[in-house]
């Protein structure tokens, strides 16, 4: 797959804008990811500004950060113990894929662009599943993990229609991980099952982890671009790089942001 | 000849493909996102086999034909719009009604024999989207009640008030006079202009169908109102989709009448099963240019499993009053009788029998099984398939997707073996006897209720799933012989460049063809005359507006017969008479109804003492085309057992222990070869499983015939 790059930058960038949105844009408020219309019009305000070349869109942000108003779904996910039942039941919860499907169609109509979706990596997702429960984990296991990824693969297969353009597999530390003992490391080659549902969507699909991004062989060559640069460090821009991924932090100046960027063109 | 042929299942999306004298045939799974893309995936592949680019092809070939199960899709899931109708006063609910019977349409016999618990399905058009305008025709369609053009304004006021995005209009005996159901359409018109952003479409019942009985008429209307917008955006999209690569000329739609037509002569219901139907189509070719005789054809494919029956030298049996999902409809179509059984079936537990339940759930392509490893977390026909040997994970369509058993051991363990206490391979075997006896069951109801015997059939085994599970099916059916015909994981869509322009248009009639009171003979030869020459106009009409010269139409006609006030009746076609000008017409079209008639139910059932009457009068309107040319099914000669490429462990029913199983290439199926099983045969497209007590005789363009011991 490759990416498209409607900006016409030389490489597209995909820009994680929720610490940064929410201090400049939004004056501290919390990024609306589950008010479709404010999320739009936010969305419209960081294309505007930053012209990414896809709508990034982050599903732990959406969904586990607005399970506190759905309390019937977190009894629901800790009705069992086993691990990855919580996960499952959340994943299985019709009123969240709509709101994931409602609002990547609505953002990708609005914007004219589509949509990166940032999601956490199976095992990533099966421990704030948990936690959120109220069922935290002591360990995850390979099994664990590989069944998370079904899971995750499944439910993402159900957002076939929607205008996406990457999943971005989120596998960095969370406070969800801390003091969980997981026996796996999460490559991307280890979860066919989420490689094939994008092959068969038509999406690229690249794990984000604490050192960089993996695209799966023959697809994307990505490159992490660090924080730092937008604080004016020095970086080295990968030539061969086919899609840059960029996080801005919240205390990053917005005049140096804007100054930064074209950097990146 | 050039020409591209696509059958866009709910699993693949099959492509055949002809090039002069070249015939290729090509597979990729279905992207229900977007059709486009598998249909490009699909001929991107065949276009490599015959070595040619798409933009060559798409330029150079005459047609593109489209056999598709969108509508179908589109109907189970209610993608549509809100519909609104408009009845005659007095006739509010006959929809709503359903002839107090509509709770079991479109289930399955067991359900149909216990009404009161049968869910009823959701109303397309809800009660309070009906509307009723003062307004009558009598039976002879004489005006019994005048329309009131502004009771008409006001009516339709109030359905686009309640939310209405698309109106029907169908009133009684409006196939006998439509002047009422017209002059609607046109206060509609100039209540909402067409050029107006308020604009709404209207469906005429007369139009869609002109079979008497309205609320079949109004369900059919309903369908065809609420398919069409995403019926023709999708088609539109598909045909962008062709012009795109360079491809100038209309596409044309396969319909389930057994033709096809351009997108301005297609009513969205004639699309629904369209697929299947190419199928039946192709079995009616085959067996004609091959000599084969009587056919069953069978299609296994990822959700279902297709039946048809193609009589030889007679017309395909057709379904007039057809149920199309849960829905009594009024559209001339073949008949097909379909199970939820397919590769994608989905295997369940069963606690009521503590046994596995398989189908009509299919995991189709998105998932798909457990094993295509994308997410499908439910075992299925092909994770057990699989499971017992007889696919190979790493050339599965091509190699195109690479199988995973530790997915299907998963599902199976997970799903089936605590609640049966069973290991996973004998589970495994379970559900593919469960399949092949479900299927067989459903052979042999279709054939003896049409008063046939299996023994007098060939059975046709095609299909993505076909080859695999003939020898199963045929074990359970008692049948000895099997052919799968040339070009078999890819045979409907082979149909589909065998279809012909063709439209049907009939009338509801009461003609009284003996009178059992008077003792006489229809003598109102002018009269009958008059409907057949409207309906040839009709379907004359349909063919000119797609390009063909009106001297290229030939004409079938047809009727709808039956003995005194029977309720059931038999269609007959009429092969060489299209007129009736006197006594011998009259007597001629009675032997024949009595001719097909006592075949059916046996030969002391006739009974013309009660007098015989005509409902219908249909004319098939049609053209002539180039066909695929099969070549004999005879291999002939001394045949030879051919080598092996590999063997390995594989599980059959009936064997406690799995048996080493020799596995042959595409190279192994030349027309001198004999493949005693148990063996399996692996090509680029399909799978060929030979049982125990079976052998494999391959003859040209790939066809085999599977033949008992």
């Amino acid at each position: 797959m490759t990416i498209s790059s409607p900006s016409g930058r030389s490489v597209p960038l995909v820009i994680d804008h929720g610490d940064y949105g929410r201090a400049v844009l939004l004056q501290g408020q919390p990024v609306p990811w589950r008010e479709v219309p404010a999320l739009a019009g936010y969305l419209r305000q960081v294309q505007a500004l930053l012209d990414p070349d896809v709508a990034y869109v982050d599903v732990e942000a959406m969904m586990l950060g607005g399970l506190a108003a759905r309390p019937e779904l977190c009894a629901a996910m800790a009705e069992r113990t086993r691990t990855g039942y919580a996960l499952r039941t959340l994943l299985a919860d019709e009123t969240e894929l709509d709101l994931v499907r409602v609002t990547v169609t609505t953002v990708g109509d609005v914007l004219r662009r589509r949509v990166a979706l940032a999601v956490p990596s199976p095992v990533r997702f099966l421990a704030s599943a948990h936690e959120v429960a109220g069922t935290a984990r002591a360990e995850v296991s390979e099994d664990n993990a590989d069944s998370a990824s079904l899971y995750l693969a499944e439910w993402l297969g159900r957002l076939g229609g929607c205008p996406i353009e990457m999943v971005l597999l989120d596998a960095r530390a969370s406070a969800a991980l801390a003091g969980v003992e997981v026996e796996v490391e999460e490559r991307l080659e280890t979860y066919t099952a989420l490689t094939n549902v994008a092959a068969h969507l038509g999406w690229s699909i690249g794990l984000r982890t604490s050192t960089g991004i993996e695209f799966p062989p023959d697809s994307e060559i990505g490159q992490v671009v660090p924080d730092g640069f937008w604080d004016g460090e020095a970086t080295t821009l990968d030539s061969a790089a086919t899609v840059r991924l960029t996080h801005i932090p919240a205390d990053a100046h917005p005049e140096s942001v804007l100054e930064r960027l074209p950097a990146l063109g | 000849m050039k020409r591209i042929s696509v059958d866009i299942g709910g699993t693949f999306t099959d492509c055949f493909f002809v090039w002069d004298e070249k015939y290729v045939e090509a597979k990729a799974l279905t992207t229900h996102h977007n059709l486009a893309l598998g249909f490009n995936e699909a001929l991107d592949l065949a276009c490599k086999r015959a070595d040619l680019d798409r933009a060559t092809v798409l330029s150079e070939v005459d047609s593109v034909r489209y056999a598709t199960t969108l509508g179908t899709n589109a109907l189970i899931e209610r993608k549509g719009p809100k519909v609104g109708a408009i009845v005659t006063h007095g006739f509010e609910d006959t929809i709503p009604l359903s002839r107090g019977r509509g709770y079991g349409e479109g289930l399955d016999y067991s359900m149909q024999q216990n009404l009161p618990a049968a869910e009823r399905p959701e109303a397309i058009v809800p009660r309070t989207l009906i509307r009723s305008v003062k307004e009558r025709m009598n039976s002879a369609g004489k005006v019994v009640a005048h329309l009131d053009p502004e009771d008409v304004r006001s009516v339709v006021r109030e359905l686009v008030d309640a939310g209405a995005e698309a109106l029907v209009v169908s009133l009684v005996n409006a196939t006998e006079n439509p002047a009422h159901e017209l002059a609607i359409q046109e206060i509609i018109l100039d209540e909402f202009p067409p050029h107006e952003l308020g604009a709404i479409p209207v469906l005429l019942g007369h139009q869609v169908s002109g079979r008497k009985g309205e609320y079949v008429r109004a369900t059919s209307t309903i369908i065809d109102g609420f398919l069409h917008e995403i019926m023709f955006h999708a088609l539109s999209q598909l045909s962008q989709n062709l012009r795109d690569y360079g491809y100038d000329k209309p596409m044309l739609v396969i319909h389930n009448s057994g033709g096809m037509a351009q997108m301005n002569s297609t009513d969205a219901l004639q699309t629904i099963h369209s697929g299947p139907i190419a199928g039946v189509s192709a079995a009616e070719h085959l067996s004609t240019e091959t000599g084969l005789g009587h056919v069953i054809s069978t299609d296994m494919g990822g959700t279902s499993f297709d039946i048809g029956l193609v009589p030889e030298g007679g017309v395909k049996h057709y379904d007039f009053l057809p149920t199309i999902d849960r829905w009594l409809v009024s559209v001339p179509m073949v008949h097909l009788d379909t199970l939820g059984a397919g590769g994608g079936s989905i295997a369940s537990y069963d606690r009521i029998h503590n046994a596995i339940k398989i189908g009509p759930e299919s995991a189709g392509s998105n998932p798909g099984p457990a094993c295509y490893d994308r997410g499908g977390l439910r075992p299925t026909v092909t994770d057990a398939d699989l499971l017992l040997g007889y696919l190979d994970p790493d050339n599965y369509a091509n190699g195109y997707i690479k199988l995973n058993p530790k997915r299907s051991r998963f599902a199976i363990e997970e799903h089936l073996c605590d609640h049966l206490d069973l290991d996973v391979i004998d589970v495994a075997r379970a559900i593919k006897d469960g399949v092949d006896e479900q299927m067989a069951i459903g052979i042999g109801k279709e054939l003896r209720v049409r008063g046939y015997l299996p023994e007098d059939f060939t059975m046709l085994a095609y299909g993505g799933n076909g080859p695999l599970h003939a020898c199963g099916i045929a074990r359970h059916a008692g049948i000895k012989r099997v052919l799968a015909p040339p070009y078999s994981s890819v045979f409907s869509a082979c149909g589909a460049g065998n279809m012909r322009q063709l439209h049907f248009h009939e009338r509801g009639v009461h003609v009284t063809m003996y009178n059992a009171t008077t003792r006489s003979l229809y003598d109102r030869y002018d009269e009958f005359n008059a409907v057949v020459e409207d309906l040839e106009a009709r379907g004359r009409e349909d063919l000119v507006r797609q390009g063909f010269d009106p001297a290229d139409v030939k004409y079938r006609l047809e009727l709808d017969m039956r003995y005194g006030n029977q309720l059931l009746t038999q269609a007959v076609a009429l092969e060489d008479l299209t007129r009736m000008s006197g006594v011998g017409d009259v007597l001629a079209m009675i032997k024949t109804f009595g001719d097909v008639y006592s075949h059916r139910f046996g030969a002391s059932s006739a009974a013309p003492e009660a007098g015989i009457r005509c409902n219908t009068i249909r004319v098939a309107s049609y053209v002539e085309g180039d066909v695929v040319n099969f070549d004999s099914l005879d291999g002939g000669g001394e045949r030879h057992t051919p080598a092996q490429v590999s063997e390995r462990k594989v599980h059959f029913i009936g064997h406690d222990a799995p048996l080493l199983t020799p596995v042959y290439d595409h190279h192994a199926l030349t027309v001198d070869a004999v493949i005693p099983g148990p063996a399996i045969v692996t090509t680029e497209n399909t799978t060929f499983l030979v049982e125990p007590g079976w052998r494999l005789e391959p003859t040209s363009q790939g066809a085999v015939w599977f033949l008992q011991d």
